[in-house]
């Protein structure tokens, strides 16, 4: 909606049909006719929250609701909040242009560490006091979830009520929970919310300090001693929308995000999103097919995106793309697999879908040597990674990424040489598949990543490698790829250790936080607006230092500050694997191999489960 | 093979989408509404959709020309109701119909005259501006600075305007009539001509909307020829 104080400043503003709302799809219900009003907000640019499923799927569902309505916010850029300042216009949501204080409910999805500064920045240019403990009746409630709340301690601060885990079950809960105790006040709601499994209220705990770390965590007022987060047992028939709003503007991801699965039990022992999705669930090809159909129909998109952490892991992938080409590709839809894994069967899957359109090809190998992946619980092997690559040049393709990552545990001098050995290597496979002609196009995308500890993994009680040394090990890589056609691509960094330092944070970085906002930290995930000296300046206000949580080894017996919050894989599971990690051994993905008894599957009930050979 | 020339109606709910944007809003219109569009061939096929002179963002319109190329006939009145009913709101088709291939590049390409109608409020003083807009239309040159990166050139934009009418006028506000030719070597920005006459900077709030959009057939007597049998008789005052 643009009323009449956007309009006047709309016309100054970059990109303004960001705020602009009038989507095809978009939802446009009746204040006066609900109990609930929810403002969903993603805390970056439309085009990045757009490209969010999740926030897709909550605003579907409680826009379903008789009693609820949803409408979406954003971030504004830099531009539109110098003037939303200076003119005293309040954050409002898109559909009504009603200020986001009018709401009852401001939900506010985490993607991850690097929007937290943006999160408050929400908040305040909503009108709202940044503490949970200074907002009262009137107030929206402030909920948060998604994957940037695995670890929620470092903003219990300012959010009344953390969502851990899958939304699509608990959200209806939570709507039908503050509607029940609409008129009796903050603390009666809080205490009603912390009653639903997967729902945490951090004002609920008190935490205690042993010098530098947590001593304890205690309920209080009946809460939970341990919140367990929420999972979808009911995959198949889990709500998924349709009529998804078709963007403008084009977005990040500009097309039908289709799940096709959810979870991973590969079990690379870095990745959170692999350790806090578990169990594995799959939707039939039937079901996907008739999504499908409908989503097209209802978008007018042109692009079908399979979305799954590794898409050939999908059980009957060949069937489901063989269908979706079939009934797509004649009217010109193309189907996508945004990721995929290292071997010539993708390459493979990926040259069929190219009958429509080419897509971009991305390896992820990881870590330079064998036998770091076996630390990192990825056996990939070189053979593998070099016929995939031979497989895709000789395809067609010309241009291929590489992801690495650097500052693994248990990481050498040796096993980061050997990335700069093996992207030499693919290149020269590439020279040798590709014709004469066409070797002068060959081009090699090398993204090389720095290792964040995250917590719930395996891996989250080792330090991130401190800056100096980082570089020092970028530069190895570097001299190794002086290369013709490869183009290397390093963090800065300066930024990776603040992601460190949250995502292992407790509650007293609630203060570094809002200390790194009020100095102007703005989209700091953004390479060209992150400011690394505001962090160091934040942090040395705040008398905390910054090593302690990003790059220091947590002893094992340590109280970590999320103990009192599990998402399904139990702390033994979690030690195993770290000392499996240790001595470089394998755990087999529990889908092929023998279960690896992780805890994600604990009470729940697979339904509609398909079965794997 | 057939080609489908729409009329469009930008409105206010959507003035601040840009041109590329509109054009994939009535892309994805057409999907839905099931309309079998016609594809370009290679690696990355896209939809047959052309349009005539950008309007800028912020401008509304009702007269925007696009060139929809479907793989099998359609009736240009079933087509126009069809995507009515799959366009979001502010974006509507007034007109649509057809003609042969042969004449796709001619509809787009000739076009060389549009019309806007300007609605300014703000410290609007109507005597002044009625000077300043006969100054304007009496002057050789009006010399304009266009910045592109870091290189700035001047520019006469006082060839390109064929018309500034003051067509109302009271203290606070006025409406003007503005008609430029766009040319291969450039045209005259309505921001520019409306600076010229000193309607310029946060205190004047301008609605601009484009009502036409032809050839004025100054490019051939045949070309006008053609152009008459297909597009929205406009006769140049």
């Amino acid at each position: 909606m643009i009323d009449d104080s956007l309009d006047r400043v709309l016309p100054r503003v970059q990109m303004p049909s960001r705020y602009t709302d009038g989507e095809w799809n978009a939802r446009h219900k009746p204040h006066d006719q609900v109990a609930l009003k929810v403002a969903l907000a993603y805390p970056d640019t439309y085009e990045v929250g757009m490209s969010h499923l999740g926030l897709r799927i909550l605003y579907d569902i409680l826009n379903g609701r008789d009693d609820a309505l949803a409408e979406r916010v954003f971030s504004p850029w830099t531009d539109l909040e110098e003037e939303m300042r200076r003119g005293g216009l309040p954050l409002w949501a898109l559909e009504s242009g009603r200020p986001v204080r009018e709401f009852d409910v401001f939900g506010i999805s985490l993607p991850y560490e690097m929007t937290f500064t943006n999160a408050l920045n929400l908040l305040d240019l909503a009108g709202l006091p940044l503490a949970s403990a200074e907002r009262g009746d009137d107030h929206p409630l402030v909920i948060a979830g998604g994957p940037g709340a695995a670890n929620p301690e470092p903003l219990a601060d300012f959010v009344d009520a953390f969502v851990l885990g899958e939304g699509e079950q608990v959200i209806g809960e939570i709507a039908e929970a503050v509607i029940a105790k609409r008129g009796q006040g903050r603390a009666a709601t809080l205490a009603a919310l912390a009653a639903i499994p997967g729902v945490y209220v951090p004002s609920l705990y008190e935490v205690t300090y042993d010098g530098p770390c947590v001593a304890s965590v205690e309920p209080r007022d009946g809460a939970p001693a341990r919140v367990c987060r929420r999972v979808v047992e009911d995959f198949e028939a889990a709500p998924y929308p349709t009529d998804q709003v078709v963007p403008f503007l084009e977005t990040v991801h500009d097309r039908v995000t289709l799940e096709i699965m959810r979870g991973c039990s590969r079990g690379c022992r870095f990745c959170q999103a692999g350790m806090m999705y578990r169990p594995v669930r799959e939707r039939s090809v039937e079901r996907l097919a008739d999504l499908a159909r409908c989503a097209v129909h209802a978008t007018g998109w042109d692009e079908i995106a399979l979305l799954a952490f590794n898409s050939p892991d999908y059980s009957r992938i060949e069937a489901l793309v063989d269908r979706l080409l079939a009934e797509h590709a004649p009217s010109g839809v193309s189907i996508s697999l945004p990721s995929l894994r290292t071997d010539t069967f993708s390459v493979g899957l990926a040259d069929r879908l190219a009958t429509v359109r080419r897509g971009g090809l991305t390896f992820a190998p990881e870590a330079g040597t064998a036998r770091l992946r076996h630390a990192i619980n990825k056996p990939v092997t070189d053979e593998h990674l070099l016929a995939a690559a031979g497989a895709a040049f000789q395809a067609g393709w010309n241009r291929i990424k590489l992801y690495f990552m650097i500052g693994l545990p248990t990481e050498t001098d040796e096993d980061v040489e050997a990335i700069g050995d093996l992207v030499a290597r693919v290149r020269a496979c590439g020279r040798e598949a590709l014709e004469p002609q066409r070797r002068g196009r060959l081009r090699l995308a090398v993204s090389v990543g720095a290792f964040v500890p995250k917590a719930h993994t395996p891996f989250q009680w080792w330090g991130q490698v401190e800056g100096e040394a980082l570089s020092e090990r970028q530069e190895r890589i570097r001299e190794r790829t002086r290369l013709k056609g490869v183009q290397v691509e390093f963090p800065d960094p300066d930024a990776a250790w603040v992601e460190a330092a949250l995502s292992r944070g407790d509650r007293r970085l609630g203060a570094v936080i809002r200390r790194a906002w009020e100095l102007g930290c703005r989209f700091d995930s953004w390479d060209d607006r992150f400011d690394g000296a505001l962090w160091r300046q934040a942090f040395a206000e705040c008398g905390l230092d910054a090593t302690f949580y990003a790059h220091r080894r947590i002893p094992f017996e340590e109280t970590l500050p999320w103990d009192h919050l599990s998402y399904g894989v139990g702390r033994e599971f979690l030690l195993r694997e770290a000392e499996a990690a240790l001595r470089g051994d394998l755990t087999e993905d529990c889908r092929t191999g023998p279960c690896s008894e992780c805890g994600a599957c604990e009470g729940v009930e697979r339904r509609a489960q398909v079965s794997h050979g | 093979m057939q080609q489908i020339i729409c009329r469009l109606a930008k409105g206010e709910a959507v003035k601040y989408v840009s041109h590329l944007d509109l054009m994939r809003a009535v892309e994805r219109g057409a999907r839905r509404a099931g309309l079998p569009l016609a594809h370009s061939q290679g690696f990355n096929p896209r939809p047959k959709i052309a349009s005539a002179s950008a309007l800028s963002v912020g401008a509304t319109s009702e007269a925007e020309l696009l060139v929809i190329e479907l793989d099998e006939p359609r009736d240009p009145l079933d087509v126009q109701e069809r995507l009515n009913g799959k366009l979001p709101d502010g974006l509507e088709v007034l007109q649509a119909w057809t003609q042969p291939a042969y004449k796709h590049k001619f509809a787009i390409g000739e076009t060389d005259t549009a019309e806007f109608r300007v609605t300014v409020e703000g410290p609007v003083e109507p005597e002044r501006l009625a000077e300043a807009v006969r100054a304007f239309l009496g002057a050789e040159e009006v010399a304009v600075e266009r910045v592109k990166g870091d290189r700035a050139k001047q520019m006469n934009i006082r060839p390109f305007v064929s018309a500034l009418d003051l067509v109302e006028r009271e203290p606070g506000r006025a409406v003007l009539r503005l008609r430029v030719r766009l040319s291969p070597s450039g045209s005259a920005r309505t921001e520019e001509v409306l600076a010229a006459v000193g309607i310029a900077g946060d205190d004047f709030r301008v609605a601009v909307h484009r009502t036409a959009l032809y050839a004025s057939g100054r490019t051939g007597k045949q070309a006008k020829q053609r152009l008459e049998r297909m597009l929205p008789r406009r006769s140049a005052p």
